[in-house]
């Protein structure tokens, strides 16, 4: 499903730039506003969830008759004692990929913030999604966890080319897995989320402990966090 | 046999809707069912033959070697199966149902979106028609793809290896562009170029938004078009389409009205709606299209069409051009790259590529330039080669409809050249000399045209794809022959009609003030009928010349472009650059570096070359300031941004001190303060980090080999030891890939004494350590301090 994303978050976007709050020049301003329009107008945001039951195997966590099965500790423990998940899969398009790939020959400190602003973008197209999730949730008295994506914690990156399938992503909206696991279009997101019976969502623990950059991150380093 | 002339064809309905309703639709390997349900599989087919469909598809849309993997099925034993099961239902109706073998896209991106070359995705393609054939399978259609060139490759394999009747259908978005940015007039216009029997659009959308998009295929197109719509849109929650039978078909008859003859329908059918469609649409006449009389060029994402004149960027010829030369041999990429978009910015809309350089491999270079600026760019080529095997090379890989450069009245190129321009459905240009040189009269040219335009038409290739070059001849040697020149082209207009193209300054050799006697001869030929001038758009005046004449030939509307692009309207603002920072010449080459504000760094390079040597200023200036920055990256004073527009800034200088350089001729060796090898290791296509080390890197002064991504550990290896490279930088941002890495360092270490940095999001320094690396740079800042360690 196409989506549109109101407005890409500007702090966002200075996050993934590696921003600690120093002055920024007038003129680097005016090219993160720009970089950020010319964003807006170049990507095509598409979205495709599904709920599915799930049951408990000697592999892993199988989803329906997908044939996918979510293997290791990390994912069992985000879904225990759950009977229904959602998987989902976002993407803000090819696009985007070429003007990147365009913009680091002809100017790279363009390509470098459009690089930034696509990742912002592609993370409020999975936020909007999620959402989505939620406010569908809400109405049967449900909610859900937060999304746990392959690669997570011990859960295999490999999982991306079932995940893919089980959702035909290739069909609905064109994301694709590369032999060595990397998604295609590059901005592009999937992640598993579980339905919980109460309203109220899961406590959200500190995603710094399921990240595979945690021993090395600069951020936790000097302290501080990516995330909100 | 296969007939899809003006009259409708009833195509089938959907296979896996039907299977999934019945339960028996595996996630895996779906195709499956074609041996353990055969007679399930007979049954759907029996009963689209009985609802009408003329044509049946096999149910094999994803089979293929890479999803067959992990599974217990071939391709071979899928295809036998589905074909078999396809022909006992066709023999039990007793009807002459057409088989069509289906196929689908592999389900894996090619490069430059993802990391499968054309040849692999070729190599897919050619097992599963060979199977068809081999089957007894009627026809191929290649259907649902989303990428122009994984068509071309599927439909290259299908002609090549088998006899097989193609149809090609891509599947679009609303906006008329597929998933990855091709659009309708691109995909009608280069597929119909294949030698395949129809074209058309499937899946995705229902028939209602299909109209529009496919009425706008049929209008680039004369091969009948394919319409295989969904029952309209899916629910998101129950996955249901939204079309009742009644309204399908009632939508269906417009496509028959607008010329649109073979349909069918896709996700969401059932040979209900078959049936209706049939009853309806069955013995309909088809609106006659009329055929089409236009010259197009295109590219997967843009067509142009050639009315009015069209300016081909010259710039990528290495003919008396040292510095693209020496980027040839060295495979710098980028840097042809960056000439593609420098003349796309100057106004150029078509692209002449000739890589023509001794001491290369002709057909890899030239393939592998096109592959490259299509990468980035979405105008046109023009493969300019005298190699037809190079010529064929590049055509192959080329995503869109190329304009081949060039065949002459010579027999020998005739014969060799005007096949290739069939096979890969290009478009021509016609060089009016023959095996007696060139004529010295404007008949003799024009005679010779006539005979490349009739031989060309023994190989079906349409006037309209013919672009005929009278050919400049340099007037300080031959007075007489600019207006011979001028004169043929006005002949050839006039008796052929067909459009033609000319290099332009080559008139003026030997003469001073060589832009005024360009431009005026620009002027004359455009006025005799030029379609293509073949310039340097970077030349201001050529440029003008060609928007002022545009303006006079009443083709510029209300002289609104060339308003728009003069000074003074203000109209030009986007494309020049911003006006300069107050002050901004005042600055020291040290204060713009550190700014990081290009056009200052440049303009104070310029004015210190008056007082300084360059090696003083890149010594003393420019990389101190460099290293200073980084210092302020690396205290977190400044952040990423800010590094790299000063090493742009910086780098706008070294190009200042670069061409002083080649003016003294000094050697470009002797600033250079050491070579880099830099590379995403094999299966690692996310290269943004490894490009910033590179920025980083090329302006602090060092030499750059950049291998770009996904790069094999033997080619790196390769250059490692013809160009003696000290010190190899290595990027993997996947954990999958960080194993390539590995493999990478162990041959760098064993067969070469080079130093090895490594960099990534997945490493850190113990595990860079641990997989054999000498060092680990957690940023640009980082690689600098290396760099400087290891080679000063």
């Amino acid at each position: 499903m196409r989506l549109v994303i109101e407005q890409i978050p500007r702090e966002e976007v200075l996050r993934y730039l590696g921003y600690h709050g120093t002055p920024i020049p007038a003129s680097l301003d005016n090219l993160i506003t720009d970089c950020i329009a010319l964003t807006q107008r170049t990507i095509a945001p598409q979205a495709i969830f599904r709920r599915f039951p799930i049951l408990e195997s000697k592999n892993g966590i199988r989803i329906g008759e997908t044939g996918l099965i979510l293997k290791g500790a990390s994912i069992r423990k985000h879904l225990a004692g759950l009977q229904e998940i959602y998987l989902l899969a976002v993407t803000i398009g090819a696009g985007m990929d070429k003007l990147i790939r365009t913009k680091m020959l002809a100017a790279p400190e363009e390509g470098l913030i459009l690089d930034s602003c696509a990742t912002a973008a592609v993370e409020a197209v999975a936020d909007l999604t999620e959402a989505m999730i939620r406010e569908d949730c809400a109405a049967q008295n449900e909610s859900i966890t937060w999304r746990f994506s392959p690669g997570y914690g011990d859960l295999p990156i490999e999982t991306q080319a079932d995940f893919l399938a089980a959702l035909d992503t290739p069909r609905k909206i064109g994301v694709m897995v590369s032999e060595d696991m990397i998604l295609t279009p590059f901005k592009s997101v999937t992640a598993v989320v579980g339905v919980t019976r109460e309203a109220t969502a899961a406590d959200r623990p500190l995603p710094c402990e399921t990240c595979a950059s945690r021993e090395h991150c600069a951020y936790r380093e000097a302290g501080e966090k990516c995330w909100n | 046999m296969l007939e899809l002339g003006n009259k409708i064809v009833i195509l089938d309905g959907a296979m896996g809707t039907i299977l999934q309703a019945k339960g028996i639709l595996p996630v895996k390997a779906p195709e499956s069912t074609n041996l353990t349900h055969p007679e399930a599989i007979t049954d759907i087919h029996r009963s689209y033959i009985r609802s009408g469909s003329d044509i049946i598809y096999t149910n094999t849309f994803g089979v293929n070697r890479y999803k067959l993997q992990n599974t217990e099925y071939r391709v071979e034993q899928l295809i036998s199966a589905a074909i078999a099961n396809a022909k006992a239902a066709v023999a039990a109706e007793g009807r002459n149902t057409i088989i069509a073998l289906d196929c689908g896209p592999i389900g894996m991106m090619l490069r430059p979106n993802g990391d499968l070359s054309f040849d692999e995705a070729y190599d897919i393609f050619r097992e599963i028609v060979l199977c068809g054939e081999k089957s007894g399978a009627d026809c191929v259609i290649f259907e649902t793809f989303n990428d122009l060139l994984e068509m071309k490759a599927a439909i290259l394999a299908a002609k090549e290896h088998t006899t097989l009747p193609v149809l090609a259908s891509m599947t679009f978005e609303p906006n008329g562009r597929t998933f990855s940015g091709v659009s309708i007039p691109s995909a009608a216009a280069t597929l119909s170029g294949l030698g395949i029997q129809a074209v058309g659009i499937n899946c995705s959308l229902g028939p209602a938004q299909i109209l529009p998009l496919a009425k706008e295929m049929a209008g680039w197109t004369d091969l009948p078009v394919i319409v295989k719509p969904n029952a309209g849109l899916p629910n998101l929650n129950t996955g249901h389409y939204d079309i009742s039978v009644e309204a399908f078909s009632e939508i269906m008859e417009q496509f028959a009205d607008s010329g649109i003859s073979i349909l069918g329908g896709c996700c969401g059918t059932t040979p209900e709606y078959i049936e209706q469609m049939s009853v309806r649409l069955k013995g309909k006449t088809v609106r006659n299209r009329p055929a089409l009389t236009h010259s197009v060029l295109c590219s997967a994402e843009k067509i142009v069409t050639v009315e009015g004149v069209r300016i081909i960027g010259e710039r990528i010829n290495p003919t008396g051009k040292k510095r693209l030369k020496e980027a040839l041999r060295n495979r710098e990429t980028d840097y042809i790259q960056r000439l593609a978009l420098e003349q796309i910015s100057a106004g150029a809309e078509i692209l002449d590529v000739n890589v023509g350089t001794p001491g290369i491999d002709e057909p890899v270079a030239l393939a592998d330039a096109v592959e490259a600026i299509q990468s980035i760019c979405d105008a046109p080529l023009q493969i300019d080669s005298s190699d037809p095997a190079a010529i064929e090379a590049a055509l192959r890989i080329y995503n869109g409809k190329a304009l081949v450069n060039s065949v002459n009245g010579e027999e020998k190129s005739l014969r060799t050249i005007l096949p290739l321009v069939k096979k890969y459905g290009a478009a021509v240009v016609g060089l009016t000399l023959d095996e007696a040189g060139i004529p010295q009269t404007a008949e003799g040219r024009v005679a010779i045209a006539e005979k490349i335009i009739n031989r060309a038409a023994e190989y079906g290739i349409s006037p309209c794809d013919i672009y005929i070059d009278c050919l400049t001849l340099t007037v300080s040697a031959q007075q007489d022959q600019a207006m011979e020149t001028l004169r043929a082209i006005r002949e050839v207009k006039a008796r052929f009609g067909v459009k033609t193209v000319l290099g332009v300054s080559n008139i003026s050799f030997g003469l001073p003030d060589r832009e005024t006697i360009n431009a005026t001869f620009l002027a004359i030929a455009l006025e005799s009928g030029l379609d293509l001038p073949i310039i340097n758009p970077s030349n201001v005046r050529m440029a003008d010349t060609v928007a002022a004449f545009n303006v006079l030939a009443n083709r510029d509307e209300n002289a609104a472009r060339f308003i728009a692009s003069r000074p003074a309207s203000g109209g030009a603002t986007e494309q020049t650059p911003k006006p300069a920072t107050p002050g901004v010449n005042e600055l020291s080459l040290e204060q713009a570096v550190e700014a990081g504000i290009k056009q200052a760094a440049a303009n104070a390079t310029i004015k210190l070359l008056e007082t300084r040597d360059t090696a003083e200023i890149i010594d003393a200036s420019l990389i101190p300031t460099l290293e200073k920055v980084g210092t302020l990256f690396e205290q977190g004073k400044i952040f990423l941004p800010q590094l790299i527009q000063s090493a742009t800034a910086a780098q706008a200088s070294f190009e200042i001190l670069k061409s002083e350089m080649n003016k003294n001729a000094a050697n470009e060796e002797s600033f250079s303060r050491g070579k880099i090898v830099l590379a995403t290791v094999k299966g690692d296509i996310h290269d943004i980090g490894k490009n910033i080390v590179k920025v980083v890197l090329e302006n602090s002064g060092y030499q750059i080999i950049d291998l770009g991504k996904s790069v094999p550990p033997e080619e790196i290896v390769a250059t490692v030891k013809e160009q003696h490279v000290p010190l190899v930088g290595l990027s993997a941002l996947m954990t999958t890939t960080v194993k390539n890495m590995e493999i990478t360092i162990q041959k760098l270490k064993a067969e070469t004494d080079c130093t090895i940095l490594v960099g990534g999001a997945v490493l850190t320094e113990d595990y860079a350590r641990s997989i054999g690396a000498d060092y680990y740079a957690k940023d640009a800042k980082a690689g600098m301090d290396i760099a400087k360690k290891v080679l000063g």
